[in-house]
């Protein structure tokens, strides 16, 4: 398993003169998925949504050092359209745009591309078939996507994600504004995609962590420095022995 | 790929270009407020290389079309102006703050809606149906109770007192309901009466915003041209009180703007650059106001 | 306690001046709507209003012409060819078409006082009253002509025409009744008045601001010219003719009051005619819609694209406060001064004359900022996490916008839309000087138009007829207040 899709070198960041990531360095694997966790404020989201360039859209938001996908620097080497095409994103609270649910799916496709109506219909219906959701919604395809629930609001935005054929998925702690139930269907979502996608998850359950994940990262932030990796490694090294102690207490819930 | 390469070329063409076509509407009102006031300037300041400043503003002497030295004073315009509106606030401060008190310290239920529709009402009306309800009921009822025609600088005050009141009103409103309510408590707590509360605790924590809304009230009356041509009589000689007829800036500029020439002419634009001296001073005294206050220039 | 009494009375008088703005919101909104609908004249009448039912013949008119009546002295103006238009009778503008039946000349001539041959002039029509039903033919050209009035023998039944009514009564009095007394000169009589004075409850003209000389009702015209005071009721005739031969008498003038539907659909529907004089408002009313629309499809992208530059692009800064302060002066520059503006620029520089697109212009920069403001609030309020998702998936600022934020925000957008189209309206100061006056429907972007409320004012200042002024104020105001409930419903769906 050395198929190395993300490599981040001495990252920093700054909004505006408040550093918030302090020399980050990590590799991330293929088809893997790799959970972030720590302390509310130690940069989990500033971190991730550096890989898919959405701290561009605040303007004061600085950056130095070197992102990689698949060896390209992500700043300079990129199209950033195709970067984000390639690295989708999954927010904490399901955000479907007031449309209707197949033009949810639908709406990642179209920008890209001129689809024939019944190529497009194919799309939706595979996006929505890896989400789950499929079954749920395909006699009710233009009705508004408000309209779900929670949960499989949720799951409509990982098949909107889904619908451009990323390779990366960011999911920035997608079932915490779930309920356990819908929950346990977006883990089991993730560990079957797992296949075809990389993802990425910030989330602030350990258990769940420890569940999905195959690779913890644990941030920290602290009167020292702000904003940093203590240290990265196989879910179960992390949770079963880790090596730094600041881990081992933030896991076992003596701070945090 | 190749063809989403294109396309992905060509949408970044398309977010460039657009940004900057929203930049320049978004730069269309300064740009208009910069040539209305250049085109006004333009044809207004040659007058002054023929006629003093001191003669436009102080002579109470208009007299543009006179075969042998016409005079071009506006000095009695000026003055009716000013009348006109400050009668108009007189009129109209009494019943617009009491309806924002009221709005904002009393009003839950049917009688706030029906007044807040009222208000929006007021506003929706054009100028020209106030003018006409003047002739027709304020100019004959000013007529029978003062004496005179009727048509009057009193009867062009009393219309623009109703035209203004939706500003005042909302205005008030707004800075009044912005009172914490802990000052409120606060004074009621200590055994003061409703009335005691609002005007020793409310109305002076509002002033700033009370006092923008009666600025930009005269900000708009003192612009408002159509309902007050109609019911002001529009004689250029000074009227000596509001009963008399008279003639305020703006229709002094509408009155003659269809035939004058030459010197006439310029004076009119003059008169408008006066005019909206006068306006956009009365906005930067709102703009300090609500900066000093934070009370946004909410109209 | 007095405290407790000065609370309540200054929450009273709160109370009291906040229910004002409503009586004046409903004491304007109401007379507005009675004067549209109805109109109450005092006419001025030599004759009094009695209508004569025993005359020889019938007089019938074009329905559109609107002639329902006619007094004795306007119909022999009529006869004798004084008057030729409609204008000065119903102020419809159409020139008058006399037909009348011969067997009846004998009468007319004597009744008018006019010489037959003036009734056998080439432009009056002959007919006969007794055929005159199955002539259809004649009768087709008698309803084409607006302008005409028929006069048949009595009881002839014509279908389709107005019957118009002849009065021909009028009050004779000594001439001492209407010579000036003092200061004093016995005025115009209502027809209350009138009624007292002729059931004997005036006993002195004094009564009446008259002389003080006692009333007498007397029955022959030579009494009324030898008693002083002397008063009576006589058909028109007879006191033409004694005037025609100098007697000393006078008539009486009498107020009529007239209570008529002002706005009615034909004005409606009708082309003004004589540059707005008379005739209806249709084409006025279609250019108001076009300059309306044109106006708001002007304003409208800049302003929507303004407000979506300052909110989605512009930085907290200089740029930002420029663009802000342009907004909310050029919201403080009265309309006058955008009229100036637009005659100077439009008109005059760019050369579009007095026209429509001169008129639209000024306007669309005049409603710019009211778009513009409300679209801002509608902007700002689009949800970030849909502008995040929306970028997330690769679409670019402009499609995000384009796709999810305008769509978001469109009810707020078409608030400020329906707001500025309000202003629009009612607007009357701007366009004096840019878009021109001309009644008929602009049938292109330069030709010179009128609108509504421009309407309005220009039927006040060229001294037209109140009541017209009235009944297309009833329009606009009606218009403003579709404009103002469409708003509030939009509002009320949030
Ligand atoms: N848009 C922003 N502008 C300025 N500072 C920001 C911004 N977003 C985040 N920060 C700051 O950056 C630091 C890291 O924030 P971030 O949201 O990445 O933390 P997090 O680890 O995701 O926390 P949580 O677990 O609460 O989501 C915090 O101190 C936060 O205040
Ligand atoms: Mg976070």
């Amino acid at each position: 398993m050395n198929d190395s899709l993300f490599k981040v070198t001495d990252l920093d960041l700054w909004y505006g003169d408040h550093q918030a990531l302090n020399k980050i360095n990590m590799e991330i694997q293929k088809n893997t998925i790799n959970a972030f966790i720590g302390p509310s404020g130690c940069g989990k989201s500033t971190f991730l949504r550096v890989l898919d360039r959405m701290n561009d859209l605040i303007d004061s938001v600085t950056i130095e050092g070197e992102v990689l996908f698949e060896g390209k620097n992500i700043y300079n080497d990129m199209d950033i359209l195709e970067l984000r095409r390639r690295v989708g994103m999954v927010f904490q609270k399901p955000n479907p745009f007031p449309m209707s649910i197949f033009d949810n799916v639908a709406y990642g496709p179209k920008l890209y591309k001129k689809y024939k109506k019944s190529d497009l219909y194919d799309k939706v219906e595979s996006a929505l078939k890896q989400a789950a959701l499929w079954d749920e919604v395909k006699d009710r395809l233009n009705s508004s996507a408000l309209g779900l629930s929670g949960g499989q609001q949720q799951r409509l935005c990982l098949a909107r994600t889904l619908a451009v054929n990323p390779d990366v998925v960011l999911m920035d702690e997608p079932t915490s504004a779930l309920d356990p139930i819908s929950t346990a269907k977006i883990e089991e979502l993730m560990i079957e995609i797992k296949k075809d996608y990389t993802i990425i998850i910030v989330t602030h359950n350990m258990q769940q962590a420890s569940r999905v994940s195959d690779v913890t990262s644990f941030f920290l932030i602290d009167d020292q420095r702000r904003g940093y990796l203590v240290e990265s490694g196989e879910t179960g090294e992390i949770f079963l022995n880790p090596k730094d102690k600041r881990t081992e207490d933030y896991i076992s819930g003596k701070f945090g | 790929m190749t063809t989403i390469k294109n396309n992905n070329n060509k949408r970044r063409v398309i977010e460039q270009s657009s940004r900057a076509i929203l930049l320049l509407c978004a730069l269309v009102s300064i740009a208009a407020v910069i040539a209305i006031t250049l085109y006004i300037i333009n044809q207004g300041i040659p007058f002054f290389s023929k006629v003093s400043l001191k003669e436009f503003l102080f002579s109470f002497n208009w007299e543009p079309s006179a075969k042998e030295n016409p005079s071009y004073g506006i000095g009695a315009f000026i003055l009716a102006s000013f009348e006109v509106v400050i009668l108009a606030i007189v009129i109209a401060l009494p019943i617009g703050l009491s309806t924002a008190i009221f709005l904002s310290e009393f009003a839950k239920g049917k009688l706030s809606v029906v007044i807040k529709n009222t208000i929006e009402l007021l506003a929706g009306i054009p100028s020209i149906i106030y003018g006409l309800f003047g002739i027709a009921i304020i100019v004959p009822a000013v007529r029978n109770t003062f004496g005179g025609n009727g048509y009057s600088l009193l009867s062009a005050s009393i219309i623009l007192s109703i035209m203004i009141l939706p500003t005042i009103i909302n205005i008030s409103e707004v800075s009044i309901k912005s009172v914490p309510d802990s000052l409120r408590q606060a004074s009621i707590a200590m055994g003061a009466t409703k009335w005691q509360t609002i005007y020793k605790v409310v109305i002076p924590s509002a002033v700033n915003g009370i006092v923008a809304s009666i600025i930009l009230a005269l900000g708009r009356a003192i612009g408002e041209t159509t309902a007050v041509l109609l019911v002001g009589g529009n004689s250029a000689v000074f009227a000596k009180t509001p009963i008399d007829m008279g003639r305020t800036l703006t229709m002094n500029i509408i009155t003659d703007m269809s035939y004058a020439e030459g010197t006439h002419l310029s004076a009119l634009f003059a008169t408008a650059m006066l005019l909206f001296l006068f306006i956009l001073f009365l906005n930067f005294i709102v703009v300090y106001i609500s900066s000093k206050s934070r009370l946004g220039q909410s109209e | 306690m007095n405290r407790k009494n000065t609370n309540k009375i200054a929450l009273t008088l709160i109370q009291g001046l906040s229910i004002l703005t409503i009586l004046i919101l409903a004491l304007i909104l109401s007379y507005l709507v009675y004067r549209g609908l109805r109109s109450n004249n005092l006419n001025e009448r030599q004759v009094i209003d009695e209508v004569n039912l025993t005359l020889p013949f019938d007089v019938y008119s074009n329905k559109y012409s609107k002639v329902e009546e006619l007094d004795y002295f306007t119909f022999k103006k009529i006869v004798e060819g004084k008057i030729y238009s409609l204008r000065r009778v119903t102020s419809v503008n159409r020139d008058i078409k006399l037909y009348i039946d011969p067997s009846l000349i004998d009468y007319l001539s004597n009744y008018f006082l006019v010489d037959e041959s003036d009734l056998l002039d080439s432009s009056i029509t002959q007919f006969d009253s007794t055929t005159i039903a199955d002539d259809k033919t004649l009768l087709n050209d008698i309803k084409e002509n607006e302008g005409a009035i028929v006069i048949t023998t009595a009881n002839t039944k014509l279908k389709g025409l107005n019957k118009v009514e002849v009065s021909d009564n009028v009050l004779v009095v000594n001439s001492k009744v209407t010579e000036l007394y003092g200061n004093k000169r016995i005025g115009n009589l209502d027809e209350e008045e009138v009624e007292k004075l002729l059931d004997g409850q005036y006993k002195s003209w004094g009564e009446l601001d008259g002389p003080p000389v006692d009333v007498h009702l007397v029955d022959s015209l030579d009494k009324v010219e030898s008693v002083d005071g002397a008063i009576m009721v006589v058909d028109a005739t007879s006191y033409q003719r004694a005037v025609d031969s100098q007697a000393n008498i006078d008539l009486l003038k009498v107020f009529h009051k007239v209570s008529k539907r002002n706005l009615t659909w034909d004005y409606l529907v009708s082309q003004s005619e004589d540059e707005g004089k008379y005739g209806g408002i249709s084409s006025i009313i279609i250019n108001t819609l076009i300059m309306v629309l044109l106006t708001v499809l002007i304003a409208t992208p800049v302003s929507v694209a303004g407000a979506i530059y300052l909110v989605e692009y512009a930085k907290k800064g200089r740029v930002s406060t420029i663009i802000k302060t342009g907004i909310d002066l050029l919201a403080a520059v009265p309309s006058i001064i955008f009229g100036l503006f637009g005659l100077l620029v439009f008109v005059q520089f760019f050369n579009f004359g007095f026209s429509m697109i001169s008129g639209v212009l000024t306007l669309s920069l005049m409603i710019l900022p009211t778009i513009l403001r409300t679209s801002e609030e509608a902007i700002r309020s689009v949800s970030p996490a849909l502008k995040e998702a929306s970028r997330g998936l690769g679409a670019t600022k402009i499609e995000t916008i384009i796709k999810i934020v305008i769509p978001g925000a469109s009810r707020g957008i078409t608030t400020g839309i329906i707001l500025a189209i309000g202003r629009a309206l009612g607007e009357t100061a701007a366009l004096i000087f840019t878009i021109g006056s001309s009644t008929s429907i602009a049938s292109n972007l330069k030709s010179s138009s009128r609108v509504l409320a421009q309407h309005i004012y220009l039927i006040i200042t060229e001294g037209g007829s109140i009541d017209e002024a009235f009944a297309s104020a009833l329009v606009l105001i009606v218009l403003v207040l579709i404009i103002n409930s469409i708003t509030k419903i939009i509002m009320r769906r949030k």
